[in-house]
């Protein structure tokens, strides 16, 4: 590549990392203005003083620390659920033969479409019925279920690109079905355990109106259900809200700062050689 | 060893952010949770803790315990002082659960009805035999004849607000969208207990904004000097003359439009438009557009309000962005909280048009939120029992004190109360008059149709579409939404 | 016949495996989706308790569908507009930028991980709090209209805020839609990238092949089921869009940027909304996306799917 082509290349990359930034950096300088600077000064970061107290008050205030825990105890048991109960059935639907194998594997891939929003309160008759209202099962079940079709899309096209001469080679030793499982082709598949754990920690950790509607104690609540209660005062504190919101992904970033190696390795495994 | 490496690395994720929330759970332990500043109700403390160690030896002691449920975070504190002047008469622990926002809020009351998980008592909008959920809601008409006293504690607007009457049920009858109970409710029962009041069609105006301009700040006789007021600020001040929440379509339609038009065209007249059997395109009710198309040629409104929600709005007018904004008895406690000097606002009631036929409407407060018990609850009584609490003057008094809203029933000693809401209070009339008997008629702005105008409004508001067009679009929704509900 | 029982054994392994989450899925998601689609076909007006239910036939979807209900089909048709609006956007904007921008990706040398790094973020950080913030970019006096002040561009001000403007307001709210969704399609077609085997590359060289038959015969193939899954995915997110909106503007200015969810969630949770018609809405876009997503799989995915096994 010639000076001018690589030069050209860094300023686009450069231009849409900009533009990727922008909002976040908005969020963090408009966590550190005074409430009133922050809609109606132009620069990014407060021009005065720094309010960093915003932080403390924000912990303060809505008992941020347990609402943590919620959400750590809600989303890793929904990720050990789905990387465990899927990777089962990807693995019965990849290399197994029985009736029915492609018109199940179909079913669960269309549930993908399934409208959100409209199922909410079937979904709460459903809990009530079953006794899991107001827990962390409650919670954690549905959001299991929700994630099937893309874990088990993912898991599925994963272990058909293990070559097959390894499952005959485990027959052929003797080995169970679930021992090939577990102990062959789980290990070989870190990747994509680790694409479908950044996914779903994603969509557990963010997860708004369901546990606004299976929960109701407040001892239970998870993240973002606080940081919506910091936005429902009579004024929006764009400080107190960003300052909520920054401090309750950065467990995200943490995970996907350590993850996206292997993120990508199972992305390009799962879905490219689909 | 990519395995192990993965390992490491997830230790090091847990590790690193236990760490970092250790870390942060120490700092906050020293400052304790004291939140000052009022615009910081603080929603996750249950109201039972703070009481139940003072009043050990003191207060009787009861196993019974109530959930309140309701949508209004500054509503909350109200409720918990309340609940715990409870908790030292009678024992009996009440928490109360905010879910927020309002839609999360009646999503999960609709679907704990449909499932007979209801709390013990929950909070909807005011209105006869509303979220009474066919007949999981206790009817209060026996009990409140039979405590006199309570009774009449009540303003009688709040009262009559909730109590269903023969129009209700008329109107259910003909509604296909009225379940059968509701059409067998009888006059004079009463699902839920109001527990405040207001008034919507009150005009804010910013003192200083429009003592800039070399105006006086005070009430417009007409709503035509009032227009030429905010054309005053403009030219002088530059300052838009107005905001209210554009996007939120009820705003306009039935905290200014109907009572306008009321004014305007009298009972009759305003009857058959809101029975759409006289049109917006009609000369006589075209003017709820073209004031809003003359407002935007002139650029007396603020830029951007056709896109505000409620709260906005009201901090738009409270930073002095416009001069004059929309809202109602309750928008009061809003402008204080977020700083406004209550010597800077002055209020009035929304202008009447110069040849008004009835110019000098008095706007009657009305309950804005009522508690609801649930009738098949395992603690009825104790329910019963914390609702009278609350609507008794000593509740009351606490209650309007924490939550800013205005009482419903009667305080005699009113230096007892905040003296702003005193202030507020006294401002209504408690007479009962054509507007305040007749709540079905000017009610219909929240029909289907009714959303068709606000998007006119809006359009008009843009300057997409004009007064014209605006009207005979709402017009055509009108005509159907008749011909589908005859 | 051994061969029978081995296979007889195969098959009970098969649905013993797959038994937890057709489990999971009876007992949590089957109720839900089939009382959702019986409640498609009664009228529930909202408020009212599940028993007062009544059979509405067809005419739920009539409603909003041909007609039946003016007012109703008048929103409707307005969303379903600007749905295929943010559907198009998303795979003419998103699909061709993703690509470029992965290729780029691909190309650079230095600092790749640090790009990808801040490539990642807008999906990561995407909850309700960002959708505030692009909300602050757009307002009347955001960031948007003083950087355009600032350069003198007065005209281009959107005097009510971008996403307070009737011609705006759609296309500032599909920039927020792709910024939040770009990055899954870049990384899936980056990983993509990253498969292909660069000893291709130089064999190809070597024969004298140009860059796009490069292109074509090499890089193509393998991107082509990507581009299938790209596609589908952000359908899915064009057709069941929710959060930007109901944060943003909840369907203004004047049904500018109201959307087929918006109206599912008002229908279903608001006075005057009946629970049936919202479900009704809620699975008529569940079809619309499914024929739409078997459309590209056939436009696009014809031989991926058979290569396999």
């Amino acid at each position: 590549m010639t000076r001018a082509k690589t030069a050209a290349l860094y300023c686009i990359l450069l231009l849409w990392s900009v533009l990727c930034l922008y909002p976040l950096l908005w969020m963090v300088g408009a966590s550190l203005k005074a409430p009133m600077d922050v809609m109606s000064t132009f620069s990014l970061f407060p021009q005065g003083k720094w309010h960093w107290e915003t932080y403390a008050e924000v912990w303060n205030r809505l008992n941020f620390f347990s609402y943590f825990w919620n959400s750590v105890i809600v989303t890793l048991s929904t990720l050990i659920g789905i990387n465990v109960l899927y990777s089962m059935a990807a693995f019965a639907f990849a290399k197994l033969r029985f009736p029915g194998n492609n018109a199940l594997f179909i079913l669960f891939l269309g549930m993908m479409f399934v409208p959100g929003i409209t199922v909410m309160v079937p979904l709460y008759l459903t809990e009530n019925y079953l006794g899991i209202l107001n827990t962390y099962i409650g919670l954690i079940l549905p959001s299991i279920n929700g994630a099937a079709p893309m874990a088990i899309f993912l898991f599925r096209n994963y272990f058909r690109s293990i070559p097959h001469e390894l499952f005959e080679s485990a027959k052929m030793e003797g080995a169970g079905i679930m021992r090939t499982l577990f102990q062959i082709y789980l290990p070989l598949s870190i990747p994509i355990l680790a694409t479908l754990t950044a996914i779903n920690f994603l969509g557990s950790w963010n997860s708004l109106i369901l546990p606004m509607v299976i929960l109701s104690d407040q001892s239970l609540f998870t993240l973002p259900i606080g940081v919506i209660l910091l936005d429902s005062g009579v004024f929006r504190q764009w400080n107190v809200l960003m300052a909520g919101s920054l401090i309750s992904i950065v467990p995200i970033l943490l995970c996907f700062g350590f993850l996206q190696k292997y993120y990508i390795k199972g992305l390009s495994a799962g879905a490219v050689k689909a | 060893m990519n395995k192990a490496n993965l390992r490491g690395k997830m230790f090091a994720i847990i590790a690193s952010l236990s760490l970092v929330f250790a870390l942060a759970a120490c700092g906050s332990k020293n400052s304790d949770n004291g939140n000052n500043g009022a615009s910081s109700p603080s929603s996750t403390s249950t109201s039972s803790e703070s009481s139940s160690e003072q009043s050990e030896s003191a207060s009787p002691k009861s196993d019974v315990k109530l959930t309140l449920s309701h949508w209004k975070v500054s509503f909350d504190p109200g409720f918990k002082a309340v609940a715990e002047a409870f908790k030292q008469k009678t024992g009996i622990t009440v928490e109360t659960q905010t879910t927020t926002p309002d839609a999360a809020y009646s999503q999960k009351l609709i679907a704990s009805a449909a499932a007979a998980s209801l709390p013990d008592i929950w909070a909807t909008d005011a209105s006869p035999a509303y979220r009474a959920f066919d007949g999981k809601a206790y009817e209060w008409s026996g009990e409140l004849s039979k405590d006199e006293a309570w009774k009449k504690g009540f303003l009688p607007a709040a009262l009559s607000g909730v109590t269903v009457a023969q129009a209700n049920i008329d109107a259910w009858a003909k509604d296909e969208k009225a379940s059968d109970w509701q059409k067998a409710t009888k006059p004079g029962q009463v699902y839920g207990i109001p527990i405040d009041v207001g008034a919507f069609y009150m005009i804010y105006g910013n003192k200083k904004i429009v003592e800039q301009a070399g105006l006086e700040a005070k009430e417009p006789a007409t709503f035509e000097e009032w227009v030429s007021m905010m054309k005053t600020v403009k030219e002088k001040t530059g300052t838009p003359g107005f905001v209210f929440a554009g996007n939120v379509g009820g705003v306009y339609n039935a905290w200014f439009v109907n009572l306008v038009d009321y004014m305007k065209n009298g009972e009759e007249s305003f009857t058959k438009f809101m029975n759409r059997e006289e049109k917006l395109s009609d000369p006589k009710h075209i003017w709820a557009l073209k004031f809003i198309e003359d407002l935007t040629k002139d650029g007396l409104l603020l830029p951007g309000a056709a896109s505000l929600d409620i709260d906005p709005a009201d901090q738009a007018f409270a930073q002095g962005k416009a001069a004059f904004s929309l809202g109602g008895t309750f928008t009061y406690a809003n402008l204080t909280a977020i700083g406004m000097n209550a010597d800077d606002v002055f209020s009035f009631r929304v202008p009447a048009f110069k040849d008004s036929v009835v110019p000098d409407a008095k706007v009657s407060p009305f309950p804005l939120v009522q508690l609801v018990v649930n009738n098949e609850g395992p603690s009825k009584e104790a329910a019963i029992e914390f609702v009278k609490f609350l609507t008794s003057e000593e509740g009351q008094v606490l209650y309007a004190n924490n939550a800013y809203d205005l009482p419903s029933v009667q305080i005699k000693d009113g230096s007892k109360l905040n003296s702003s809401i005193q202030a507020m209070a006294s401002s209504l009339s408690s007479e009962s008059n054509w507007w305040s008997e007749n709540p079905a008629i000017w009610q219909q702005v929240f029909k289907e149709d009714w959303k068709v105008l606000s998007t006119g409004m809006v359009k008009v508001m843009l300057g997409t579409s004009t007064a014209e067009d605006a009207a005979a679009e709402y017009d055509k929704a009108a005509a159907a939404y008749k011909k589908a509900n005859p | 016949m051994n061969y029978r029982k081995a296979a007889r054994r195969e098959a009970l392994a098969g649905y013993l495996l797959i038994a937890p989450a057709v489990g999971l899925f009876i007992v949590i998601g089957l109720f839900t989706v089939l009382f959702s689609i019986v409640l498609s076909f009664f009228s529930l007006p909202q408020g009212q308790l599940i028993w007062n239910a009544k059979f509405a036939g067809l005419d739920n979807f009539k409603d909003f569908l041909l007609g039946g209900n003016y007012i109703l089909s008048g929103f409707f048709r307005q969303a379903i507009v600007n749905n295929m609006w943010i559907a198009f956007a998303m795979v003419v904007i998103v699909i061709p930028l993703a690509l470029i921008i992965a290729v780029l990706l691909e190309k650079a040398t230095r600092g790749v991980r640090l790009f990808r790094t801040i490539y990642l973020l807008p999906m990561v950080t995407s909850s309700v709090a960002i959708y505030y913030v692009w909300q602050g970019l757009y307002d009347p006096t955001g960031s948007i209209n003083q950087l355009l002040a600032s350069f003198g561009l007065d005209s281009w001000i959107a005097k009510n805020g971008w996403i307070g403007e009737i011609h705006t307001a759609l296309p500032a709210i599909i920039i927020t839609i792709v910024w939040g969704a770009l990055p899954h399609s870049l990384i899936l077609f980056f990983a993509g990238l990253q498969a292909v085997d660069t000893h291709l590359y130089e064999a190809a060289e070597i024969d004298g092949a140009n860059a796009w038959q490069k292109l074509t015969r090499i890089t193509w193939p393998i991107l082509k089921p990507i581009t299938v899954i790209v596609i589908i995915m952000n359908l899915n997110v064009a057709l069941q869009v929710f959060d930007q909106i109901w944060v943003m503007t909840k369907g203004g200015p004047a049904g500018a940027t109201q959307v087929v969810n918006v109206l599912v969630y008002q229908q279903a949770f608001f006075q005057d909304g009946d629970m049936g018609v919202a479900n009704a809405m809620g699975w008529t876009m569940f079809m619309l996306t499914f024929i739409l997503s078997l459309l590209s799989l056939k436009l696009f995915g014809d031989k991926s799917g058979r290569e396999s096994h």
